[in-house]
């Protein structure tokens, strides 16, 4: 479990610095009941300090409250909460985190919401294993109240498991696959009735508001955007870890804090978001208005550094390949674009692209956005664009030397992937028959001599049928799955660098509960670093998205 | 010691893997074969006059007299069908992809009518159980007959392993070894179909007897094809000899080019072949960044606020 940081006042990480993990009294010593709250009043303190989705798509709170209330009536029908706490995005931990040492701040968050709108249900929607599915069972299992009206699920942990169209289909007992027919959750979510559907460090920040008011609540933080975030800052840095800050802090100040030393470029929000040149992210405030100035976006929180001995072109391509895995395998230009825009930037990595490589990357890259039932075509899209941009000097250096002199470090957090099936060829038997690329086109290609060019990721599981097929139909019995993982082409340039500290150099210090920063930031420092951007912007900073 | 919560967490969302309603659909081939003309014996054997019992003995008669026959025909189009799936020549990768599932589906229904004429056969007490298994054990017309049940064991081996083909990867000769030996069991089968049970017409004769002839024909096709593929030599591309860009590379604007190693003389000359060739020139930068916001002009350190120097602030206790 990562560490916790905390950067000027306590607010969902309260506590936390004395204890692993707030039992009931321990969070009721903290922050004590949160009051009963009538709907159109919990309604009004999210508007008034512009409550946000913390999930990723920022979506405002009170528009997700009122909706619900339209549909059921102002609260005489049912409705359902779900928290949702899958966190698919491999970088970001904050929302594991709380459930794993907060769990009570979320369920209170859940049952404020729950009162208010008289919702008959709350399901909490965990993936995976670990301390937070134990922490929130035993949490719920503390509280008769709470075990009265709380179900917990578990879906299976993938990226787009946690999509909200998906999550309902898992509670409705469905396959966790997102809906090509969308369909609000306030209208129709689990069950078919109006659902309240949010991230967990939503319902930690509205129990917090809930007990704070929104004048408490917005001592901290811009005026446009008042409050603190939660950020998982990873990536190579001495120190990661969940951070909570307040908006308007400078991104170099976390960055500082959790040990970043020399990025070359930092990545916003997550394998949905977008790359920055290391001088801007530096320079750019927390805060959805200024990163999304800088050309960013601050998405769940996911914040990974990538230092200057890694190669980022390798890094990217470990990314978008596992990007275009994680794809559900239900939308056309999906499935067959990301492994498209994977391949593309491998061939590029490893110097057997040219510059029709790079158009074809270009392309597949644009040609994915906004043709899928999510936005995964498109968070992945705009992934790989920006790292193009950000790193143009390093694409023109694969692209004519075929590396850049750097090992891939894997600094990138993946799951772990060597325990899954990939394609492999025997290559002293294979003679070119090419059935295979006619049968998975999405992980074989053939080249110019006819011979297969084979993805190396592992299979998803909506080829796998494919996959073996093409196994099965070799007619030279040279094609095979396989748990070994083939290590990435390790370059006559890169080996001379090996001796470089490799990953291990960067695991984190045993380190303390919570670590606070003796920073207290003033409103008005916060104010000023916003109406400096809003000056570099040119814009009204207030309106974004 | 912590007391075991009492609240479940539920799995759900679990999505079922393609292809699991596919094993069942082949499985069923076989089974439906066996038991439908098992029932439809039974019934017949019970006796009775009920309009069931006539078509029950209407079916088990009819298969009893056509189900070998039935076998030998898929076998054959399955032999065929495999022979034809090796081809390069002629059949591009699509059709050879059609031609295997061709293959298999020829031999899974193969199959199951064979399963289904043993078990006609030993319903109808023309042979012994042990006769459906152990060649030439037959009482009568033995040598036949024992070449039937041989062909049978070949074919339920060869199909065995077909199944059971990825498992072989390491040993390709011995599945390869194991899989030709259709060329064996499949005339065997075509001998006890034409002299071991009632005597064929003549077409039937000819028409096995021209199967024979073209399988054979394509074998010596096929053998040939293989030895001609292993001495030829193999059809390369002919790479840009002195370049050791790949020819895509060198028409990029001219722009990334202009260093001297690259367009000097060396680019055809022995300079770049040589063993101490100078390093590449640095490389220019491909065009600004677009989607980046204009950066501002680096600030003098007072225009920051004065929060925003955090330089020694932070404890790590």
């Amino acid at each position: 479990m990562l560490p916790v940081i905390r950067i000027g006042q306590a607010r969902v990480t309260a506590g936390l610095d004395h204890r692993p993990r707030l039992d009931m009294a321990a969070h009721r010593a903290v922050f004590g009941f949160p009051p009963a709250l009538p709907a159109a009043e919990l309604v009004g303190i999210c508007e008034q300090v512009d409550l946000r989705g913390r999930g990723g798509a920022a979506f405002p709170v009170a528009r997700k409250l009122r909706a619900v209330l339209t549909a059921t009536g102002q609260g005489k029908r049912r409705s359902v909460v779900v928290v949702n706490c899958t966190e698919g995005e491999p970088g970001s931990a904050k929302d594991k985190m709380l459930l794993a040492r907060a769990p009570h701040l979320v369920l209170d968050g859940a049952m404020v919401a729950a009162s208010a709108l008289r919702a008959s249900e709350i399901v909490v929607a965990v993936s995976g294993d670990g301390p937070h599915v134990s922490s929130v069972t035993d949490a719920v299992a503390a509280d008769s109240a709470l075990a009265r009206k709380v179900r917990v699920v578990s879906v299976p942990d993938r990226f787009v498991s946690g999509e909200s169209g998906a999550l309902i289909n898992a509670i409705n007992g469905k396959p966790a696959l997102p809906p090509g027919v969308k369909t609000l959750a306030s209208d129709s979510g689990a069950h078919g009735m109006p659902t309240l559907l949010s991230n967990a460090e939503t319902f930690a920040q509205l129990a917090v508001l809930a007990v704070l008011g929104p004048a408490g609540f917005a001592t901290v933080g811009t005026a446009h955007e008042p409050g603190t975030v939660m950020l998982t800052v990873g990536g190579s840095v001495n120190r990661p870890a969940v951070v909570e800050a307040p908006y308007g802090v400078p991104l170099g100040h976390v960055l500082e804090v959790c040990g970043a030393q020399f990025p070359s470029a930092v990545l916003v929000g997550g394998y949905h978001g977008m790359w920055l040149r290391a001088d801007v992210a530096y320079d750019a405030p927390v805060s959805r208005a200024g990163l999304a100035v800088a050309g960013g976006t601050l998405g769940a929180g996911v914040v990974l550094v990538l230092g200057q001995d890694t190669c980022p072109l390798g890094e990217v391509t470990r990314v978008a390949g596992y990007l275009a895995m994680q794809s559900s395998g239900q939308c056309g230009p999906c499935k067959l674009g990301l492994p498209g825009v994977s391949r593309s930037l491998e061939a590029i990595a490893v110097g057997a692209g040219g510059v029709d490589e790079l158009e074809a990357l270009r392309r597949a890259t644009a040609g994915v956005r906004g043709r899928g039932a999510c936005s995964h075509p498109d968070g992945a899209a705009n992934f790989v664009a920006s790292a193009l941009d950000v790193f143009a000097g390093d694409l023109t250096e694969h692209m004519f030397r075929g590396t850049c002199g750097r090992p891939i470090r894997g600094f990138l957090p993946l799951p772990d992937d060597s325990r899954d099936q990939r394609l492999r060829v025997d290559w002293t038997r294979c003679r070119g028959h090419g059935l295979c690329g006619r049968l998975v086109p999405e992980l074989i290609q053939l080249d110019e001599h006819g011979y297969p060019r084979v993805h190396q990721v592992p299979v998803p599981f909506w080829l796998s049928k494919e996959a073996t097929q093409a196994v099965d139909m070799c007619p030279a019995l040279a094609l095979s799955l396989t748990e070994d993982k083939v290590k990435p082409q390790a370059t006559a340039a890169a080996s001379t660098l090996a001796e470089l500290p490799g990953p291990g150099a960067f695991q984190p210090r045993q380190q303390p509960q919570a670590v606070l920063t003796g920073r207290a930031w003033r409103r008005a420092d916060l104010d000023a670093a916003e109406a400096w951007l809003a000056e570099l912007g040119g814009r009204d900073l207030g309106g974004q998205r | 010691m912590r007391s075991r919560s009492r609240v479940q967490v539920e799995q759900l969302g679990e999505v079922r893997p393609a292809g699991r309603g596919r094993a069942a659909a082949i499985l069923a081939v076989p089974v439906l074969s066996l038991l439908i003309p098992a029932l439809a014996t039974v019934i017949a054997s019970a006796g009775g006059h009920s309009q069931l019992t006539r078509i029950s003995a209407a079916i088990a008669r009819f298969l009893l007299y056509y189900s070998g026959v039935f076998a030998l025909l898929a076998l054959t189009a399955a032999v065929a069908a495999g022979l034809l799936a090796t081809d390069r020549a002629v059949m591009s990768p699509e059709h050879r992809i059609l031609a295997q599932a061709l293959h298999r589906t020829a031999s899974l229904i193969g199959i199951s009518a064979l399963a289904n004429h043993i078990m006609l056969e030993v319903l109808a007490h023309r042979a012994r159980i042990i006769d459906g298994f152990v060649p030439f054990m037959a009482a009568r017309n033995t040598f036949y007959m024992g070449l039937g049940t041989l062909a049978s064991d070949l074919f339920i081996v060869i199909i065995v392993t077909g199944l059971l083909r990825r498992r072989f990867t390491s040993r390709r000769l011995l599945w390869r070894a194991l899989h030709a030996t259709a060329y064996a069991a499949w005339p065997l089968a075509i001998l006890h179909g034409l002299l071991a049970g009632r005597s064929a017409k003549p077409y039937v004769d000819w028409s096995y007897g021209g199967c024979l002839a073209a399988v054979g024909l394509a074998l010596v096709l096929r053998y040939a094809m293989i030895m001609r593929g292993r001495n030829a030599a193999p059809e390369l591309p002919v790479p840009a000899r002195g370049s050791p860009l790949p020819a895509n590379m060198l028409d990029f604007e001219g722009a990334q080019l202009r260093g001297p190693g690259l367009r000097g003389p060396g680019l055809r000359g022995p300079g770049l072949r040589g063993p101490a060739r100078s390093p590449l020139p640095p490389l220019p930068a491909l065009p600004a960044p677009s989607v980046l916001a204009p950066l501002p002009e680096p600030r003098p350190a007072e225009a920051f606020p004065p929060a925003w120097r955090t330089t020694g602030e932070y404890q790590d206790r």
